[in-house]
């Protein structure tokens, strides 16, 4: 029987990784017939593609565009000048013998800047988006799936334990193991409680019992973070933590998860009563595989807009940040902050706030377009009229 | 059946939900048995326990706001209710399949169905990806799907109704279970792909040596493929026997009135006839007969003590004393 199938079947040794995608392709398609979000599909990928080649350029030891060399005899060039090859030293001289963007007052070349400065956009947009991405599904997932479940008082107070232990350990490691064999008592009452069975002494009851959902949990923590407005907290934050890039692109993250949890949370709500679920139930599949595997899929629709355009407002923040001097720390070079050192020379040089400006203009309403034409694509209504 | 040869054995479930501090019963003291290679029927009107009782089977009570309140499901001797969620996901898909009732639904709309059903297959097996996709074609061939090797990679929303039935079928076959559920698995076909879809689960079924547990509320498919039906009411079985002897001589009042029902050549032209009335909403736990408000045959006494099963020989048993005082005799 096998063998006769083997023969009528071509193909039958192949992997299932073969299958064509075609409902990607379709989505693709009505994608291209969107010409504004096809723009903006362009210029994402120039802007990616500057921004991967600005970092080997600029960066390393003697790299090959230098935003770092000052020439100060050079300085608030216009774009597309020349050097004075005559004034220069070797290694001053740009190796394209023009000036793109000009030079800024101490004479570095805004083009090298720019470039270095695309490389931190780019990835300040897509980690600090990854984070948030990241924490928006797991916890949307949770309070969407297990919504309903209830947490047990020993449950919370043994979180707390954990959670407040390893704080205090930090200054004082006595104290911390203490809440740390807490946690251990109260986790061993919590099994024998599971174990059920004949009388239940007081505190297995007192632990039992039930407050309030995981739902309720997370949804009130967003509903806490999103009372915040975002820009003042993460300038506190910076202004607390360590000026660095990656700091900043934590903070960007853990302050813009909100809405992707919300976005994830409702989906699931919807998806967890679809029969395709119980049907997955019914085959054995465990918790972890229904919800990643059959749930998020089916979710990440939206997830994907909202990502496409969370990189635009993580770049604008950074920006932000960078303009007001909270940024990444000098002297690397940021979008933000070559907008803000030009500032002073907005009459003189207005090509030092033009240039950045621009650039930040035209990324970010490129990521909001193509995340528009995704949101369109991606919609199962249009595809079936188109 | 006796029960120690049985496969699967439900005894006294009770299952009950719980909204806004009230409970309503939905499965009332529900037992019934499949033997290994039979096929059972467990027929009612919609809302009378059916599907809850089979998703009881699986494990598959939204808990809350349901609850299993009382009953033993005794499957190959192991009580499945006493398993922990680890146990019962090794029990489910590898030895007890489910077929659902909306095979529009009951695809995950974002994968193709070569990857559904290889997933049915890893998830209790382990394979290479050839041999894996070897298995999904013999699947997809054995329910009947034309040229699977194209199919493998189409999605659920290029398929028909009846074909994403046959996939939801080679699903379930793919770890080999020993008793399949069917929930309604015909209802949402049209009359000529039910037919199909029924033969396919018979073959299915002498083929492969599997029980089947077919729950459904259309009579014509209980005489199609059934060995012994049971009768459902109000959240528990009113009659319950052989195929043949239960359509040929029913002894409970509401199986008489669901065969009545039933459109006749004979009565051409003449109004259909009903049961009058509906299924009670909510069941409080009636002390009575809980066919009694509707039934034509009720006497005083139905309102007052729950009957028993009255054994009318060959394993036929009803819940009526009225209708069994007044025939056994004859």
């Amino acid at each position: 029987m096998k063998k006769e199938l083997n023969n009528q079947i071509p193909g039958a040794s192949e992997g299932l990784d073969s299958i064509s995608p075609k409902r990607r392709r379709s989505s693709w398609i009505l994608f291209k017939k969107n010409k504004i979000a096809l723009i903006g599909f362009v210029i994402f990928l120039v802007f990616f593609v500057v921004a991967v080649l600005g970092l080997f350029l600029t960066a390393g030891r003697e790299p090959i565009l230098d935003p770092s060399v000052v020439r100060l005899q050079e300085k608030l060039k216009p774009p597309l000048s020349s050097p004075n090859l005559e004034a220069l030293a070797h290694r001053e001289i740009p190796p394209m013998r023009i000036y793109l963007f000009g030079t800024d007052d101490l004479g570095r070349d805004v083009f090298a800047r720019m470039l270095q400065g695309a490389w931190v956009s780019l990835t300040v947009g897509f980690v600090a988006v990854g984070i948030a991405v990241l924490v928006g599904i797991i916890l949307g997932g949770l309070a969407g799936y297990f919504g309903s479940y209830r947490l047990s008082a020993g449950y919370i107070l043994m979180s707390c334990l954990i959670a407040g232990g390893a704080v205090i350990a930090y200054w004082h490691p006595v104290w911390g193991a203490i809440a740390a064999a807490l946690a251990l008592i109260v986790l061993a009452v919590s099994i024998q409680r599971k174990r059920g069975g004949g009388d239940k002494a007081f505190w297995v009851r007192v632990f039992e019992i039930k407050t309030f959902s995981i739902d309720t949990l997370i949804m009130r923590l967003v509903d806490i973070m999103l009372c915040f407005p975002s820009f003042f907290l993460i300038l506190t934050v910076v202004a607390l933590l360590p000026a660095s890039i990656y700091n900043i692109m934590a903070v960007i993250g853990l302050t813009s998860w909100m809405g992707t949890t919300r976005f994830v949370r409702a989906e699931f709500l919807s998806l967890r009563e679809q029969d395709f679920v119980t049907a997955a139930r019914a085959l054995g599949l465990s918790f972890a595989r229904i919800i990643f595997r059959h749930m998020m899929p089916n979710a990440l629709a939206p997830v994907l807009v909202s990502t496409t355009i969370g990189i635009a407002s993580a770049i604008l923040t950074e920006a932000g940040l960078s303009f007001l001097g909270f940024g990444v720390p000098p002297p690397y070079a940021t979008w933000g902050n070559i907008l803000s050192d030009g500032k002073r020379f907005i009459f003189d040089a207005p090509w030092l706030t033009f240039i950045p400006g621009i650039a930040i203009l035209i990324v970010v309403l490129s990521f909001n377009l193509f995340g528009e034409g995704i949101k369109d694509a991606l919609n199962p209504r249009l595809k079936e009229r188109g | 059946m006796d029960e120690t040869s049985a496969l699967l054995n439900v005894e006294g479930l009770t299952v009950w939900f719980q909204a806004d501090g009230e409970r309503s019963w939905a499965v009332n003291g529900a037992s019934f048995s499949v033997g290994r290679g039979e096929t059972v029927c467990i027929v009612g009107e919609s809302g009378c326990g059916k599907t809850v009782s089979a998703l009881s089977i699986m494990g598959l009570v939204k808990s809350p706001p349901g609850r299993i309140a009382a009953g033993k499901i005794m499957f190959e001797g192991k009580n499945l209710l006493s398993l922990t969620d680890e146990e019962m996901q090794q029990i489910r898909g590898r030895r007890i399949a489910m077929v659902f009732q909306e095979p529009l639904t009951s695809l995950n709309p974002v994968f193709t169905i070569g990857d559904q059903i290889a997933e049915a297959i890893t998830v209790h097996e382990k394979l290479t990806p050839g041999a894996l996709r070897k298995k999904v074609l013999e699947l997809l061939w054995a329910v009947g799907i034309p040229s699977p090797d194209e199919r493998l990679g189409s999605y659920p929303h290029q398929l028909s109704g009846g074909q994403r039935q046959r996939v939801m079928v080679a699903m379930a076959l793919a770890c080999e279970p020993d008793l399949i559920i069917a929930d309604e698995p015909t209802t949402a076909l049209d009359v000529t792909i039910q037919a199909q879809i029924l033969n396919l689960l018979k073959s299915i079924k002498e083929n492969r040596k599997l029980s089947l547990l077919y729950i459904t509320h259309d009579l014509g498919v209980v005489a199609s493929i059934a060995d012994r039906i049971y009768v459902m009411y109000a959240g528990c079985v009113v009659e319950q026997g052989d195929v043949g002897d239960v359509f040929l001589e029913p002894r409970h009042p509401y199986t008489r009135g669901l065969l009545a029902s039933l459109p006749d050549r004979a009565r051409r032209g003449k109004p259909l006839v009903g049961i009058p009335g509906y299924v009670p909403g909510r069941f409080g736990r009636p002390s009575g007969c809980p066919f009694e408000p509707r039934c034509s045959e009720a006497e005083k006494e139905c309102h007052i003590e729950f009957p028993q099963f009255l054994d009318w020989g060959k394993g036929h048993v009803a819940r009526c004393p009225v209708v069994y005082s007044r025939e056994k005799g004859r």
